[in-house]
């Protein structure tokens, strides 16, 4: 019994580490994509600049 | 055009051409991918740098160069933006890398998408850096 709740208190264990994974990758991948959107942002804010200049 | 290869294209392929070099020989043929140097937005440290020379020239312009203020706010307005995207870019790629090779199925452009978003931004401080460097030296 305590080997089956060692090896299933492992199985927990690997689950939550690989949800955490993905949540993970799909936090940074909101963030460059956001992190892009922004660097076009100031694209668009540079341009006008050197436009009224 | 001299200014733009050693101040922008140089920094930027180095590294890559570096492990091109590398891979032939043996302790690294196999393990030295030309990826791996930017494949997690190392790219925009180069941005980085980019983006403080473009506010240290607007800011501190040659003496026969005439900037005018409402310029000079939106350059360094808008390359401060891309130093906070660019930092984002180089923390949360270190977070969480990119495994290489992709997994087989995988289209690139849907696995090594910090790469693509990293390029993109450091394209725009390289262009905002470059009209600057040219507005502000004539």
């Amino acid at each position: 019994m305590r080997i089956l709740s060692q090896i299933r208190g492992t199985e927990r264990r690997m689950t939550t580490s690989s949800k955490e994974r993905m949540s993970l990758e799909e936090a940074r991948d909101k963030i460059t994509w956001l992190a892009m959107i922004g660097s076009f942002v100031a694209l668009v804010l540079a341009i006008w600049g050197l436009y009224l200049h | 055009m001299l200014w733009v290869l050693v101040t922008i294209v140089l920094p930027l392929t180095l590294p890559v051409l570096a492990m091109l070099f590398l891979e032939p020989f043996a302790p690294f043929s196999g393990t030295a991918k030309w990826i791996l140097p930017i494949k997690d937005g190392q790219l925009c440290w180069g941005a980085i740098a980019m983006a403080f020379s473009g506010m240290y020239e607007v800011l501190f312009p040659s003496y026969s160069a005439t900037v005018d203020a409402m310029f000079r706010g939106a350059v360094v307005i808008s390359l401060a933006v891309v130093v906070f995207c660019s930092v984002l870019f180089a923390a949360v790629g270190a977070v969480a890398p990119t495994p290489v090779p992709a997994p087989p199925g995988r289209p690139w452009h849907a696995h090594y998408v910090t790469l693509i978003r990293s390029a993109v931004t450091t394209s725009v401080a390289a262009a905002i850096y470059t009209a600057v460097h040219f507005n502000a030296n004539p």
